[in-house]
């Protein structure tokens, strides 16, 4: 396609890619297949639906979490970042 | 009861319903349990996981629930995984104003003998690192417990079963069968008849109906609470965390607060789950029996979070909906034997405590049945308290 | 800041949304287009398949329909809804995920989602629903991966190994599922073969290598599996392997494999299992209408398998059982995009009248014509009974929110 490539950063690491296309695709088409990790088990997940129903490919995108990156076209400048699993809860008992 | 084991059917597979299978099957009864939908369907789904002391009021209802807390202990064990954890609570204080009753509050529980402590700003805050600086102090009572209600029915049901209890999902009840004064068993919506030496009715706010064809009045009514769950991400702290002006929304009490959630009976709840999520409280209204969510609630509570956690900001909400809790006008549930009908019970009306009620309610309904010592006086609990009221709602 | 005022808020930019906005604003109504998706077009957007001699080329679809809308439409896209409360008497208020909007009049235009296919590992990246696999390809010409295996066989799988011809894809097979509860509503190995042979009498171009091994007779199905390659059939530049069947997709961080397993002529496991590479999976589980915001508005509805689910009660017109909401598209029921857009134009016709508007009744015909005409030439039904459900949905319909 002839969208121009624009500069963004995944992980603070600087790419180019195509302005407008969603950037979850963008990444696949890079071969970022994981883009996150289950919160629970820690198995890595990636694009699965495209569409914004399952909610699998949600990044960090200009600070704002849980952006389904499926749905948020790539726009110059942008900082992605793939988002750390909770840590376990560490107060389970009081003493 | 003649020498052979008992049977009983019990009515409603929510958290009650499967506490009183799980206390009678375990001593050894044949046990019944139906519910017109599924298994855990009704309030026992749409609930947070709280088992509190911190929000009862000082004597009757705090020993109460601490009796339950004791259980639930013993339970843990039995049950398997609930996500059950023991990190105590905190009340936080939204103002100044709210110092002085607070103070009072753990006064008198502390007179009760139980190990309430008032924190000044300094340990609120160090505790609570994600608590909106202008908190000025917080109460904490450090029995207080949490677990995963939809767990905490499965185990209990699993268990149950395994104790040779039958459990019966979407078997609706046509009738409760009373024979010569005695309550003699269940005829269910398809035909079926299940014959039984005691009946307990344990429908939480669909008790009333059941119970209407019987004439038996009961004042519960549906008293809707709305939930928000977030995505699972950052946490604003491992501690469960209420307001102290909850208090003052369950018990109806006056607070200065915007009109929404003023309007809406609005008090924040703060819940870690072990899944990774939180989940956000609560709401109090009377707005019959329907369930759908109403956004402007959701609003409201979230609006309420963001007051005591201003970070909470970058959270995501996953979804938001409510639940009917079984609210009773003197904010006791209704445990004990149906006055007239011999082998007829009732327990419900836990309004937003049945799953931390659950235990000592399975209890006591064990110890009437079998005919043991209850482990406190059961006179606040009785049905036939409410003649006033059930003349009014008549 | 009090929220804008339309006539007409259409949920869903894709081909019924589009459609219905296109009659509501050439009838010179004030219209607001919201969608989750950065472009318009939904689901047809990225369609693209072999009808008889001609294509069906979705994103030439979707600019006639843009092209099609009066000026002055305003469009919220990357816009969830939230919720939608209110009344036709006061306005709807439609709550975006920033700000909201108020409407005279709401279509619910929200399409269909994927059913999961659960399989073992399904969860590695790299293992996509095959729609997702569709708008990798056709959307944005990214192509899914070198070698893949289409997991189902539901028409939606077929339709995209089509398009994925020219994806520079190396091999792509279309395997049965796994036998397991999460595919139990699929039925057993036979009775999936039979529903695609019901499919394939229709003879969709994929179908024809099937049909012709049948010769369009039904209950040959046991034989015809009997006789069934090894290797599998080439449909649609894919190999069809109707007599294997993926255990599981294998793989650490990525898809790496996937288990397949040979199944005899009654889909009895027949061999050891046996790993084949490849670095994507699609899952063609089907679809289902997306009802999430008519349940949430509160709209009268009913379960209709043949329809793909859960889906509003709606009049000849397609009101809704709340006065000023309507409904088109698949949310109704799984059906083609011309349906949707036939479905579309008749529900903005629908919310003209609503709005006070007269509809002239050769604009009635036309639009009720059109669905009927869009259904018959349909080339194959999305599930098995589409026709039988239509029915009941209507008789029901006609007795729960009138004719």
């Amino acid at each position: 396609m002839a969208n121009p490539l624009v500069r963004f950063w995944l992980d603070g690491e600087e790419r180019q890619g195509p302005l407008g296309v969603p950037v979850g695709l963008v990444l696949y088409g890079q071969g970022e297949r994981v883009l996150g990790w289950n919160e629970v088990t820690g198995q890595p997940r990636g694009l699965y639906c495209g569409i914004g129903h399952c909610f699998e490919c949600r990044l960090e995108i200009d600070g704002v979490r849980d952006q389904r990156a499926c749905l948020v076209p790539l726009a110059a400048g942008m900082r992605v970042c793939r988002q750390v699993p909770p840590t376990p809860l560490a107060f389970e008992d009081a003493p | 009861m003649t020498g052979r084991a008992p049977q009983v059917v019990v009515v409603g597979a929510g958290v009650i319903g499967a506490a009183v299978t799980y206390v009678l099957s375990s001593a050894g009864v044949r046990v019944t349990l139906v519910d017109r939908g599924p298994l855990g369907g009704g309030t026992s789904s749409r609930c947070d996981g709280n088992v509190l002391v911190i929000d009862k009021d000082p004597g009757y209802q705090a020993e109460m629930a601490m009796l339950s807390q004791n259980l639930l202990r013993e339970w843990a064990g039995d049950l398997g995984d609930i996500e059950y954890r023991r990190p105590g609570s905190y009340l936080a204080l939204a103002g100044e104003d709210e110092e002085e009753p607070a103070r009072a509050w753990v006064d008198a529980q502390c007179r009760e003998g139980l190990a309430f402590r008032y924190l000044e700003y300094e340990e609120t805050h160090r505790v609570m690192p994600d608590l909106a600086a202008d908190v000025p102090g917080s109460v904490y009572s450090p029995t207080d417990s949490t677990l995963n209600p939809l767990a905490y029915v499965a185990a209990l049901l699993a268990k149950s079963r395994h104790r040779g209890a039958q459990v019966r999902a979407r078997s609706p009840v046509a009738e409760i069968r009373v024979e010569q004064g005695r309550a003699a068993g269940v005829g269910l919506a398809d035909g079926t008849a299940l014959v039984a030496d005691a009946v307990v009715v344990a429908a939480g706010v669909w008790t009333p109906a059941v119970l209407a064809p019987l004439g038996v009045r009961l004042p519960i009514r549906p008293r809707r609470g709305h939930l928000v769950v977030s995505t699972k991400g950052p946490r604003y702290g491992d501690v469960k965390v209420m307001e102290f002006g909850y208090l003052m929304a369950k018990f109806g009490r006056e607070r200065v607060v915007p009109p929404d959630v003023e309007r809406f009976g609005v008090a924040l709840v703060y819940e870690p789950t072990r899944a990774g999520n939180f989940v956000l409280g609560s709401s109090r209204e009377f707005a019959g029996m329907d369930t759908e969510p109403d956004p402007a609630v959701l609003h409201a509570i979230v609006k309420r979070a963001l007051r005591f956690y201003p970070g909470m900001a970058r959270a995501t909400v996953l979804r938001g909906f409510a639940g009917l809790r079984p609210w009773t006008p003197d904010h006791v549930p209704v445990v004990g034997p149906v006055p007239g009908v011999e082998g007829l019970y009732v327990a419900a009306g836990h309004e937003g405590d049945g799953i931390g009620l659950a235990a000592v309610t399975g209890r006591l309904i064990g110890d009437f049945i079998l005919e043991r010592t209850p482990p406190l006086p059961v006179a606040p609990l009785a049905v036939g308290r409410f003649q006033e009221e059930t003349a009014e709602w008549a | 800041m009090s929220p804008k005022r339309f006539d007409a808020v259409v949920v869903g930019a894709g081909p019924a949304g589009l459609a219905a906005a296109g009659v509501l604003s050439r009838a010179g109504y004030a219209v607001l287009v919201v969608d989750e998706a950065p472009v318009p077009g939904g689901r047809l957007w990225a369609q693209w398949h072999r009808l008889g001699s001609t294509v069906w080329d979705g994103a030439h679809e979707v600019d006639r329909l843009v092209s099609a809308l009066a000026p002055g439409v305003q469009w919220r896209l990357s816009t969830s809804v939230e919720a939608i409360a209110g009344s036709a008497a006061e306005g709807f208020q439609v709550d975006l995920a920033r700000g909201g909007a108020v409407g005279r009049a709401v279509l619910l235009a929200t399409g269909a989602a994927e059913v999961p296919l659960p399989i073992p590992g399904w969860t590695l990246p790299g293992v996509l629903a095959v729609g997702a696999a569709q708008t990798l390809w056709k959307g944005w010409h990214i192509p899914p991966g070198r070698r893949g295996i289409i997991v189902g066989t539901n028409p939606l799988g077929f339709a995209v190994a089509q398009e994925l011809l020219g994806a520079g894809v190396e091999s792509l097979a279309i395997v049965m599922p796994p036998p397991s509860m999460a595919t139990a509503h699929l039925g057993s190995l036979p009775q999936q073969w039979d529903r695609l042979f019901e499919l394939a009498a229709g003879a969709p171009r994929w179908a024809q290598p099937v049909a012709r091994l049948l010769h369009g007779r039904a209950g040959w199905q046991r034989m015809a599996m009997r006789l069934y390659p090894p290797g599998g059939l080439a449909v649609s530049g894919a190999r069809l392997q109707l007599r294997r069947q993926a255990l599981a997709v294998e793989g650490g961080d990525c898809v790496e494999a996937v288990t397949l397993q040979s199944v005899d002529a009654a889909g009895l496991p027949a061999g050891a299992p046996w790993t084949e590479p490849a670095d994507f999976v699609l899952l063609a589980g089907g679809l289902r209408p997306l009802g999430e915001l008519t349940a949430q508005a509160g709209v009268q509805r009913g379960h209709y398998d043949g329809l793909g689910g859960e889906v509003p009660l709606v009049t000849a017109r397609l009101a809704t059982s709340r006065a000023g909401l309507f409904a088109a598209g698949n949310v109704l029921g799984v059906e083609s995009a011309r349906v949707a857009i036939a479905q579309g134009r008749l529900a903005g016709w629908g919310m003209v009248a609503h709005l006070g508007g007269s509809v002239p009744a050769d604009r009635w015909r036309e639009a009720e014509g059109a669905l009927e005409l869009a259904r018959r030439d349909a080339p194959f039904a999305f599930q098995p009974g589409l026709g039988a459900a239509r029915l009941r949905h209507r008789a029901d319909s006609e007795r729960e929110v009138g004719p």
